[in-house]
Parts: C-alpha cells; sequence; structure tokens
C-alpha cells in the first residue's frame, strides 16, 4: 500500500500540524497550492490560530474518511454513514460562540466551503426565534441603543409580525360597510 | 460578532428568516446596519416570489427592497383590497399592500398614567379614525371619477 504523503500546517501562533496531503484538498486555497506545486514542506496560515486550525483538521479528516468509507460501502443499501456524519456535524459545531466565529473566519480565509455552510448554520439557529434581549445574551453583546431608537425600530418593522386583529368597540357593520362601499368603488373602476 | 467582517456577517444573515431579520435591527447600531442592506433583502425577496416578481417589483425612487418585501408580504396576508389593520399599537387602512393611511394610535390604558394626565375620550379616538377612513374614500372616489373624466 503507497505510502500517505503528509504536509505541516503552521498556525499563526507557530504550532504546527502534520496532515495527510488527501484531508487538506477540502481546502480549495490549499488544493490550488498543492495542484500548482507551490505547497512547500511547511505551510504558514498566519490568519488561523492553533486552537481553530486543530478543529478544522479534525473536520476535514472526519468529513475525508466518512467520504472513503461511503465510496466503499456504496453498494450496500442505506444512508446510515450520511446519518452518522450529520450527527457528528451538529455536536461538532456544540462551542462557544466566540470559537464557532473563528471556524467561519478559518473556513473563509481556508475556502472549505462544507465547513463554512456549517459554522454559519449554526450561528443561525443562534439567532432564529429569540428576541433582541436573548441573542445579546448568547453574543455577549452590548445593547448601544436608545430606548427612542429600539421603539422606532420596532415600529418601523412592525410588519412583519402577524398582528392582531382590530376589535372596534364602535358598531362593526359601520366599519364593514365603509370597506365594502371602498371595494365596490374600486371594483367599479376598474370594470369600466 | 464584532470580530467578524462584514461580508461574513452578511452571509449569516442571508440564511435568516424574515422575521429574524425584522427583529435583529433591535440588537445594537451594528446589527442594525447589517440588516437594512438592500441586498439581503432582495436575495429574501428573488427566494419567497421568484425572481420574475423581483424583476416586477423592483422598487424605483427612494423605495429599498425592504419597502417592496413589506408591501409584498402584507398583500399576501391581507389580499388586495381595502383592509384596517392594527400593526402594534397603530391602525392603518391598506390597500393593495401599501399603507395608505395612518388612522390613529390605541391609547394605553395600562400604562402609569398620573391622576392628571390628559386622558383622550374613547369616542374622540373612533371618531377620528371614522373621519380619516371617510375621507380616504372620498379621496378614492374622487380618483375614480377623475379616472372616468379622463377615459371619458
Amino acid at each position: 500500500m503507497a505510502e500517505k504523503k503528509m504536509l505541516t500546517l503552521r498556525s499563526s501562533d507557530c504550532e504546527e500540524f502534520e496532515v495527510e496531503e488527501a484531508v487538506l484538498m477540502k481546502s480549495e486555497i490549499i488544493r490550488f497550492m498543492i495542484e500548482d506545486d507551490c505547497a512547500d514542506n511547511v505551510i504558514p496560515l498566519a490568519n488561523v490560530n492553533s486552537k481553530t486550525l486543530a478543529l478544522v483538521i479534525e473536520y476535514c479528516n472526519k468529513h475525508v474518511h466518512a467520504d472513503a468509507a461511503e465510496t466503499t460501502s456504496a453498494s450496500s443499501a442505506g444512508g446510515g454513514g450520511e446519518v452518522d456524519l450529520k450527527k457528528w456535524d451538529a455536536e461538532f459545531v456544540k462551542v462557544a460562540p466566540a470559537t464557532l466565529f473563528d471556524l467561519i473566519m478559518a473556513a473563509n480565509y481556508l475556502d472549505i466551503k462544507g465547513l463554512q455552510g456549517l459554522t454559519c448554520r449554526a450561528v443561525v439557529d443562534m439567532i432564529q426565534g429569540k428576541s433582541p434581549e436573548e441573542i445579546r445574551k448568547t453574543f455577549n453583546i452590548k445593547n448601544d441603543l436608545t430606548k427612542e431608537e429600539e421603539d422606532a425600530i420596532r415600529s418601523e418593522n412592525s410588519w412583519a409580525f402577524d398582528p392582531l386583529p382590530v376589535r372596534s368597540s364602535g358598531p362593526r357593520w359601520l366599519l364593514l360597510a365603509l370597506i365594502s362601499i371602498a371595494s365596490l368603488l374600486v371594483c367599479s373602476y376598474l370594470l369600466i | 460578532m464584532d470580530g467578524l467582517p462584514r461580508e461574513l456577517c452578511l452571509k449569516i444573515f442571508h440564511l435568516l428568516d424574515h422575521q429574524s431579520l425584522a427583529s435583529s435591527p433591535q440588537v445594537c447600531r451594528k446589527w442594525r446596519a447589517l440588516t437594512s442592506d438592500d441586498e439581503l433583502w432582495r436575495k429574501l425577496f428573488n427566494d419567497r416570489w421568484g425572481a420574475d416578481a423581483a424583476a416586477f417589483y423592483a422598487p424605483e425612487g427612494s423605495k429599498s427592497w425592504k419597502d417592496v418585501f413589506a408591501v409584498q408580504d402584507r398583500c399576501d396576508r391581507y389580499g388586495l383590497g381595502v383592509r384596517i389593520i392594527r400593526e402594534g399599537k397603530d391602525y392603518y387602512l391598506i390597500y393593495q399592500g401599501e399603507i395608505q393611511r395612518y388612522l390613529g394610535s390605541r391609547q394605553d390604558t395600562d400604562g402609569d398614567c398620573g391622576e392628571d394626565a390628559p386622558r383622550r375620550d374613547a369616542g374622540d379616538e373612533h371618531r377620528q379614525i371614522s373621519d380619516r377612513i371617510l375621507f380616504f374614500l372620498g379621496d378614492l372616489e374622487k380618483a375614480c371619477a377623475d379616472a372616468k373624466r379622463v377615459k371619458a
């Protein structure tokens, strides 16, 4: 069996990681470097620290080996491997928001599409369905808006939320009659 | 999220639904600026109503894609006819998704109003709202009459 070709990555804090070349092909940037024969023995990554780089390598490792396993067991029925990988991905992004943002930046810098999508989706899940106050707490954001600004924004964007039905204390038929008249006027204009 | 460059923040916001995008500006000033990005709302419009509708309803003048999205969203929810809706404490008269008239505001009766705080009479409020509706209907009638005259 042929020996696996290895490459060394150096993080911004000068820690070195020896990784299989096949694993690094997940990164478009590194893949181009390898294909154009520009990759030296050590590839310096000035924008990625060691903690983040270790996670990126872990992600690439898992996905490359999962892809390989899927290829070999393609003949056997069932997509069990895919389900396992989805579970693994879900666990992988259960990290602090700061770590998640570092991963997003690293995935963007190294151009790893799968990791970009996964990490961005994880942030979206942290935002979706939460109130502004909950979002601030999650991401440790300081509220720099005045009370007046908040009220203005709230009324500006109130269209997006289902309004309460109008309850008129006056006779409802009057309201309906007025709306009917308006509708008739519009219809008659359109028909003419 | 402060450390993320603008284009990466927008990449994340592109994945949000319109309700999350509409409440996000209340988080902080940076988020307010990011969520008012016109391209965000154009993409959201495109995803929901398709490229043909986006080409047809493209904003004109001072209107933004967010305005166009809001109008189309109202049309989906209320139809094209004349409707009176309440958004928050404010009443509006809408026609074809566009707000035609502001009809007034529901007063807070449960607020901490002092004894001497001037309280508006409920009857007065309803009268004002009715007047505004009638004015709008008058305008509609006049517009119809003018259109007939032009056609004739």
